[in-house]
């Protein structure tokens, strides 16, 4: 387990999907574009830049087997990206009805709908419709009463979870007619029209459902929420499980394997969480036993005697940072994305507000 | 007297530590529109409770978040009527030069002395610690300056009325 690459963007990064094989990342540099960088040795070097939004673009999502890039943005506009014979993308236009802020995209597993949350309180499901060549949308708004912060699909590609600043995390169906097959019995539910409220489940301490994400078998619902808390709900057993973490609250959250949660936020460094039979519990923190960063933050190597003669002399209290500045973890600032492996393994991908991308390992 | 301050400073900084978890966060009320929301007020649900630390009546400081913005006003220590003139007059000098300083706000909160809003713009183009510490040092300055500046115009006044009167002697 460990940090595997790391690369410094020089802006602040929103968000980042990386396609198939990982040869290629779509970032956000914290504006209306969206910039392609194809790997290069060990950097990355910029090959396109997608403008078509007007305002800041909040999401990025590549599908990996159709190759499309899905963005969508503060200007209520989502663009479906493809490739043509040239290696240019083109944008389809996506008639998303949104009135407000779009906050988050999401290919389904098929990756033939996706799914959009947005601050006019909905979430926009859309799929291609033939007959007019672009993207139509579906609204799912009740029971849902503010902005839509996370959105996640289970793999059977019609349920669907959302999470926003109404501190309630739920599980809707999306089962599209003409497009999706009837699905499977879950432990979520039977018939399942769009729609249908499957789960709806809160954190112990309240707090904004900052991101969402089902277990790989999709029996189960993990989120993460402004109390510094990742809870597991469980649909057969009716049961949410919270762990609370001591640390700022978790915004971005992967369930690479059955029995790990990778889950980041404004602590700065990824924390691992492990099944411990019906419970889980924080097992480790990527990134803080890094040796030379340790070594960096206290050039003597003896932090310890720094500290009390610090302490001592000054009356200032052990400080978090090392003496330039910089922070213990391999992320400076606040970690906004945690990304599965494309390809389906246990790594993970951060990107954060310091402009930093990361590679992690996470084992299973 | 130091005694009191560091626990003080200490709550103030875990509580802007936690409160200065910020995020982008389009507006739910106008379209296209991104404000900060402690300053709007619009939507109630992306708010968070107000906390004041105070370490004794004469000193506090109330800390209101939300989900892209946090305002930290502070009340500084006045104990007489000099103090009260020197900390208005103080605190005027810098909110007049708000722009310069970035995260202070140019009018104070009711009731305080000083206001900053920290927006999820700051604290992406700058460290969240370091935005703490700024805060804290603050803090621990202004009194600090204060009472330097009362010591020396009492140390001026002092001159002043010897080297007058000492004509009438």
């Amino acid at each position: 387990m460990g940090l595997l690459d790391e690369h410094n963007f020089p802006f602040c990064v929103t968000a980042h999907a990386f396609n198939r094989d990982k040869s290629q990342v779509a970032v956000c540099p914290n504006s209306n574009e969206v910039h392609i960088y194809a790997r290069s040795g060990t950097q990355w070097a910029l090959a396109h830049v997608l403008g078509e939004h007007d305002l800041l673009v909040t999401s990025i999502d590549w599908a990996p087997q159709t190759n499309r890039i899905v963005t969508c943005s503060q200007d209520k506009n989502a663009y479906v990206w493809t490739q043509d014979a040239g290696g240019a993308w083109r944008p389809t236009l996506v008639h998303l009805r949104i009135r407000r802020a779009a906050t988050q995209a999401r290919w389904s597993p098929r990756e033939d709908k996706f799914a959009v949350g947005s601050g006019d309180r909905c979430v926009a499901v859309c799929y291609f419709g033939e007959d007019n060549d672009w993207w139509v949308s579906k609204h799912l708004r009740r029971p849902i009463a503010s902005t839509v912060l996370s959105v996640a699909w289970h793999p059977n590609n019609v349920l669907l979870a959302c999470g926003g600043t109404d501190a309630k995390a739920r599980v809707l169906s999306a089962f599209i007619k003409g497009v999706d097959e009837k699905p499977a019995p879950s432990p979520w539910g039977e018939r399942l029209p769009f729609g249908t409220l499957c789960g709806e489940f809160d954190a112990p301490a309240g707090g904004w459902v900052h991101g969402v994400a089902f277990a790989p078998d999709g029996n189960a619902l993990a989120f993460a929420t402004h109390d510094a808390s990742l809870s597991v709900a469980s649909p057969q057993t009716a049961s949410v499980v919270s762990v609370r973490t001591p640390g700022l609250p978790l915004v971005a959250l992967s369930w690479p394997a059955q029995s790990t949660i990778v889950a980041a936020g404004h602590d700065c460094s990824p924390v691992v969480f492990a099944r411990d039979g019906d419970t889980w519990r924080v097992a480790r923190r990527l990134g803080e036993d890094d040796q030379r960063r340790s070594a960096a933050a206290s050039p003597s190597g003896n932090s310890a005697f720094n500290l009390f003669r610090q302490l001592d002399s000054r009356s200032q209290p052990a400080r978090a940072s090392g003496g330039d500045g910089a922070l213990k973890s391999v992320h400076q600032n606040t970690i906004t994305a945690v990304r599965a492996d494309p390809a389906g393994g246990s790594d993970v991908s951060s990107s954060g507000l310091d402009g930093k991308l990361a590679l992690w390992s996470v084992g299973a | 007297m130091s005694n009191t301050l560091r626990p003080y400073l200490n709550a103030v900084r875990s509580t802007l530590t936690a409160a200065m978890c910020l995020e982008n966060f389009a507006s739910q009320i106008v379209e296209k529109h991104n404000v900060p929301e402690v300053e709007a007020g619009n939507s109630q649900e992306v708010l968070l409770n107000p906390l004041v630390v105070s370490r004794n009546e004469n000193e506090q400081v109330l800390i209101e978040s939300s989900i892209n913005s946090v305002r930290v006003s502070i009340r500084i220590k006045q104990a007489d009527d000099i103090e009260r003139i020197l900390a208005h007059q103080f605190t005027r000098f810098l909110m007049m030069r708000a722009e310069s300083f970035i995260i202070l706000r140019r009018v104070p909160i009711k009731g305080y002395d000083i206001s900053f809003l920290v927006t999820n713009f700051h604290t992406e183009q700058m460290f969240k610690h370091k935005l703490v510490d700024f805060i804290i040092e603050f803090m621990e300055e202004v009194d600090k300056e204060i009472s330097e500046m009362k010591l020396s115009l009492n140390a001026r006044a002092r001159i002043v009325a010897e080297s007058y009167l000492s004509q009438f002697v």
